[in-house]
């Protein structure tokens, strides 16, 4: 798209993709032309869209934009999603969030996560073992980027036996722009549904050492209310299994994309954080995520945001600001700039972060130790992408070894 | 010239069309592709054409290929049919033409698709009527393919998932390509398509799901069902 081309505003969410996962075009245009844009979502709420990364910076750690949706009539993507949930530690604000984040942040601190290093490649090569004894070629994300978080994040959560079909059914959650407000509330209302029961279940039967455990405890001594309880639950299980599918799927594809790259890290493996560090940052974290909203008027940009207003923000628009990255669109393991920005910024940075990093280390080197010769099965452009789907990948990865 | 003979002639009509084109029979080269969408465009409000994604490379597999060389014919044939189709299209100035030729790889963009998809699958575990016409027509394209020598149940094991990947574009192309009627238009009538009209398979067609089988008429005159130059993929009979 060309700068003497204006898009008519607002924009549509969501946006034609990139090709191979690139920025979207459109928000390169409204990045370049338009940092303070009117976009429309599904819901029909319009929301200011920011996609400069030091505008990005400043709202997300300026208290005067709330992050609580909680509330019916709150701006929402499509219905009544996960962030109708009451009390989720997503919803809340300092100093409540401050005091819910606080249960959970010893598990998740960059220490933390290493001891959980041998249960993701543990789940890895058992998927591998399958991969290499069933057909060649694969669809690799049937394989091994959609079973790894479902098994592995499974069981660090501690999901009971009697549960686990339940939920392999009700996770990734399919988070679907195109969805109707109906679809979206009855599939938030079966993972509702799926958190009572591991709740009541891990009540009657504790399982200590996992993140669930905790979060009962918390409740058990009244750090945290029983709805902060089940609505941080409620959050941290779905962001368990969908935004680690994503990387899990995107982040083989453009590795066997640059081959020489690959190569590299196969003889290097002191490599694949590196390379986890730049799939991080080249490929989005959620499309526009989830809105927050002004609670008084605010100037950004020159543009007035007014109270009640939504903001919104593609993390893969800061992650791709030229401003901060040379030579965005160009994937490159040796950068010497981190995945971090992607995270997020401010009070509601990703508590999962370093978990995610940890699964992602493995799951690549573990990949590619074993099978160096993984390919594509089909040329990238025949890759199904789909635009509909918050957390967009190729919903199929065909490969061949 | 061609004819359609409909699988039923009250389900006419001139909605949608969508046409399947194999790499495994010889008849499916540049000249015949581009006549045959040339006589259907017209008679249709209309058309999408369908390409095996990377499931054609399972016959090859099971048939004895090497998974890397039977990979790249795949991927040769899908190219050899996937640029006469979406010339032809052009040239129809059907717009955006390269949209409306699709591989089963690109349809699982498609939620309509996935979800259709599962219930294939389930339908094939569990309803001896789809299991049997599957690996019917599974064991034919691998016994071409594996030019005379014995097809195995392991060999139907791992080619199978070609013939289920392509259900969905027999039950649901309404869904699928936004349509209220939609006609699957194929060369040959297969043991599939009439299980699946067949009301008692637990797979039901989509309402507004038809079918169609489209002859060319010199091909009718000399009873021939093949070209005499090798297909994409040089299976013979599907």
């Amino acid at each position: 798209m060309t700068d003497t081309i204006e898009p008519e505003l607002p924009l549509q969410y969501p946006f034609p993709l990139g090709d191979t996962g690139a920025l979207p075009p459109l928000t390169a245009w409204a990045q370049r032309a338009k940092p303070v844009c009117p976009v429309r979502l599904p819901s029909g709420v319009t929301a200011w869209m920011l996609t400069r990364k030091d505008d990005v910076a400043q709202m997300l750690a300026d208290n005067r934009f709330s992050r609580n949706l909680a509330e019916p009539g709150s701006p929402r993507m499509v219905g009544e999603d996960l962030t109708s949930v009451h009390d989720a530690i997503f919803n809340l604000d300092p100093p409540a969030h401050g005091r819910v984040r606080q249960v959970l942040s010893g598990w998740f601190t960059r220490r933390a996560v290493q001891r959980h290093r041998p249960l993701f490649a543990r789940h890895a090569h058992r998927l591998l073992d399958q991969l290499s004894a069933g057909p060649n070629p694969a669809d690799l994300v049937e394989a091994y980027s959609a079973p790894l978080p479902l098994d592995a994040m499974g069981e660090l959560m501690g999901v009971p036996p009697e549960l686990a079909a339940e939920c392999r059914q009700v996770y990734p959650m399919s988070l679907d722009l195109s969805s109707t407000p109906e679809a979206v509330e009855k599939e938030t209302d079966a993972a509702k549904q799926f958190i009572a029961r591991l709740i009541a279940a891990r009540r009657a039967d504790p399982a200590p050492d996992t993140p669930v455990h905790t979060l009962l405890e918390a409740r058990r001594e009244g750090v945290i209310s029983e709805s902060e309880m089940f609505g941080t639950l409620f959050l941290i299980f779905v962001t368990s299994f969908d935004p680690l599918v994503a990387p899990l799927t995107t982040g083989p594809m453009i590795l066997m994309l640059h081959r020489r790259q690959l190569v590299e890290c196969v003889a290097d493996p002191s490599l694949w954080p590196k390379a986890v560090e730049e799939v991080l940052r080249y490929f989005h974290n959620g499309g526009l995520g989830f809105p927050r909203i002004a609670r008084e008027d605010v100037e950004l940009n020159g543009t007035m945001i007014r109270q009640g207003d939504a903001v919104v923000v593609p993390m893969q628009a800061v992650t791709w600001d030229p401003r901060h990255y040379r030579n965005p669109e160009r994937f490159n393991i040796h950068r010497a700039t981190d995945g971090s920005a992607t995270f997020g910024a401010g009070p509601h940075y990703c508590l999962g972060s370093q978990l995610a990093r940890v699964v992602l280390q493995e799951a690549f080197s573990a990949l590619f130790q074993r099978f160096p010769t993984l390919d594509l099965a089909v040329s990238e452009r025949e890759l199904p992408w789909d635009p509909n789907r918050m957390f967009t990948r190729p919903m199929q990865l065909p490969v061949t070894w | 010239m061609f004819t359609l003979d409909w699988l039923a002639e009250t389900a006419r009509h001139r909605d949608h069309v969508l046409v399947g084109l194999s790499p495994q029979n010889g008849r499916y080269k540049p000249e015949y592709i581009r006549n045959l969408i040339f006589w259907l465009q017209p008679r249709f409000r209309s058309i999408d054409v369908v390409i095996p994604g990377f499931e054609a490379a399972y016959t090859l597999v099971a048939a004895g290929h090497p998974p890397a060389q039977a990979v790249h014919r795949a991927r040769r044939a899908y190219r050899q049919l996937r640029n006469p189709a979406v010339r032809a299209l052009a040239d129809l100035g059907v717009p955006d033409p390269s949209r409306h030729v699709t591989s089963w790889t690109r349809l699982h963009a498609d939620a309509a698709y996935r979800a259709s998809l599962i219930r294939s699958r389930k339908a094939y575990l569990t309803d001896p009527r789809i299991r049997r016409a599957c690996r019917e027509m599974t064991a034919e394209v691998v016994g071409n393919a594996a030019d005379g020598q014995p097809v195995t149940q392991c060999d139907i094991d791992i080619a199978v998932r070609y013939v289920i990947a392509e259900i969905p574009l027999l039950t649901d192309g309404p869904d699928v390509f936004g349509a209220d009627r939609s006609v699957f238009v194929y060369h040959r009538a297969t043991p599939l398509v009439a299980a699946i009209a067949d009301s008692g398979s637990i797979l039901t067609a989509a309402p507004g799901q038809t079918w169609a089988i489209v002859s060319q008429e010199e091909e009718n005159r000399d009873g021939h069902d093949r070209t005499g130059t090798p297909a994409a993929i040089p299976v013979s009979a599907r």
